[in-house]
């Protein structure tokens, strides 16, 4: 049965993707994620435990349960995924509309403990550890072997930006007018990057999945075409924002339930239009915007008992009786900055009360204490100082609002072009890249 | 379809596991951790470790100062084997200058 659109396309739509069979009408510019969300398609996958419905949330390519199987390659993330023509994409983790495995969550209403539940007998755990077997696991091998290997490609960059969101290209921009234009590195394919201000010297398609301190590089890659970058810059910028955390609420793992900011860069970047009831869920400044932004209703999550609906949601119930009918809510907590290159790079961490951020003085730079080797635990006193000085912008420097992240973003610039001025790059630094 | 509060939607860890963890005794991000799966998805804990964290602090059972999160190991993003694979096809060069 055909659901009820919740956006509306920017145009007449012009492609077509195949969603387990059925035709999906999408535009230029949609992801997997934007087109299915579009088309009321709200369910990706099951959850691992008590197999519930669950389907793309964060929409910035941080949760994990927006993974599909794209033309027969697993895992891959709807809410990064750029539409193509006839591109056939299907569920992962389900058996279907009426999924026995769906029974897990009425059986086991008061929870499943997983120290105790089957494991004595021993033949029951057999027949136990069969099932589970089955049931974890993500997705399904790719129907097919890569069609090449990947190929090295080898970066000495004087400059790295990590990121290319707002913070990132604005800091890339100020660099760059300044002569000294970074490599910047982003792991949205570029199809997904709108914009006039799109940094000339990008890696998109690109994550940076690692920094090694002790074999002084950054390593990043992309699955298609397959590569692996190895980084080995002299100031790296990390313009990484923020994750969405979510926030404890009854059913708050109901398909059609997003993230506020997720879904306001989402119809920004694919010009769609809400076509749908929205209610925002969260509390602060930064929350009205996005409510206002997103022309929703707001409540604050002490106002919520519960979130209502079966296979989507469908509606909030409050604590005073009330119910608020929608057909997307929307989380705005506060954001938790992504601090987990920082911490690989040695950034001393701290607990900010939203979330965990690393240490930096009022420019964003960042003192990174020499890098211990993860196999040799006493020598963090004598390993050498990282060969980078690692700076912080934006989100992951403590900005909430568009002028904060300005503010940081000016204040990073000039101090590093202080710093590019005060140590210029050796002159066969680019010979190796 | 039964009335869950998830705080890592990855593992299925729900409020309630969660209480029962602090139940035991357990007040640190690593430790619950361990005894819930919370974190270990795919995700890595971007969903759920700040939450876990301002939880325990309201609760008053750790210090914002002592709250440490788990540790950020790569990959931090997905990389395939394949891609991997392809750091192995040289000797690593010398890092230093």
């Amino acid at each position: 049965m055909p659901k009820a659109p919740l956006l509306a396309p920017p145009g007449p739509p012009t492609l077509t993707l195949r969603w387990d069979g059925a035709a999906i009408p999408a535009c230029p510019g949609d992801t997997v994620a934007s087109a299915l969300i579009a088309a009321g398609e709200l369910a990706t996958s099951r959850s691992a435990k008590y197999r519930r419905l669950r389907g793309p949330a964060c929409l910035h390519g941080g949760c994990g349960t927006c993974l599909v199987r794209v033309d027969g390659r697993p895992n891959q993330r709807a809410c990064l995924t750029p539409v193509r023509e006839d591109m056939f994409v299907e569920p992962q983790n389900t058996y279907g509309g009426l999924d026995p495995t769906a029974l897990v969550d009425q059986v086991f209403r008061r929870g499943i403990d997983h120290h105790h539940l089957v494991v004595y007998p021993r033949i029951a755990n057999q027949v136990m550890q069969g099932v589970a077997r089955e049931l974890a696991g993500f997705g399904e091998l790719p129907d097919a072997p890569p069609a090449e290997a990947a190929c090295l490609i080898d970066h000495v960059p004087e400059v790295m930006v990590i990121g290319a969101g707002r913070s990132g290209r604005a800091l890339a921009a100020a660099l760059a007018a300044a002569g000294h234009p970074p490599l910047v590195v982003e792991r949205r394919p570029a199809a997904a990057l709108a914009g006039p201000d799109l940094p000339t010297d990008l890696l998109a398609g690109v994550g940076v999945f690692a920094c090694y301190p002790h074999e002084r590089l950054w390593a990043a890659a992309s699955e298609q075409p397959p590569v692996l970058h190895r980084l080995r810059p002299r100031h790296v910028v990390l313009a990484v924002g923020a994750h969405e955390p979510t926030i404890p609420l009854a059913n708050n793992d109901l398909p059609g339930v997003v993230s506020a900011r997720g879904l306001a860069d989402m119809l920004e970047q694919t010009g769609r239009r809400l076509d749908a009831r929205v209610v925002v869920i969260g509390e602060g400044a930064r929350a009205e915007l996005l409510a206002g932004t997103l022309a929703a209703e707001r409540v604050a999550p002490a106002q919520v008992r519960k979130l209502l609906g079966a296979r989507r949601v469908k509606g909030v119930q409050l604590v005073d009786g009330r119910t608020l009918r929608c057909d997307l809510v929307a989380l705005a907590p506060d954001p938790a900055p992504a601090f987990e290159l920082a911490a690989q790079a040695g950034a001393p961490i701290q607990f900010t009360g939203a979330g965990f951020a690393p240490v930096c003085d009022a420019d964003g730079r960042i003192a990174a204490g020499p890098a211990a080797h993860p196999l040799e635990a006493a020598d963090a006193q004598t390993a050498p100082p990282p060969p980078w000085t690692l700076w912080a912008v934006g989100e992951l420097a403590g900005a909430t609002t568009p002028a904060e992240i300005r503010g940081t973003v000016a204040r990073c610039a000039a101090a590093l072009l202080r710093a590019l001025a005060d140590s210029p790059a050796p002159k066969d630094s680019h010979a190796r890249a | 379809m039964t009335a869950r509060t998830f705080v890592c939607r990855c593992e299925d860890v729900t409020l309630t596991e969660i209480e029962r963890a602090i139940a035991a005794g357990l007040s640190d991000v690593e430790e619950i951790k361990r005894y819930t799966g919370l974190g270990t998805g795919p995700c890595q804990g971007k969903e759920c470790l700040s939450a876990l964290g301002r939880l325990l602090v309201a609760r008053g059972l750790i210090s914002p100062a002592a709250l440490r999160p788990f540790t950020a190991r790569p990959p931090v993003e997905p990389v395939t084997f394949g891609a991997l694979a392809a750091g192995a096809t040289e000797v690593p060069e010398d890092p230093s200058p």
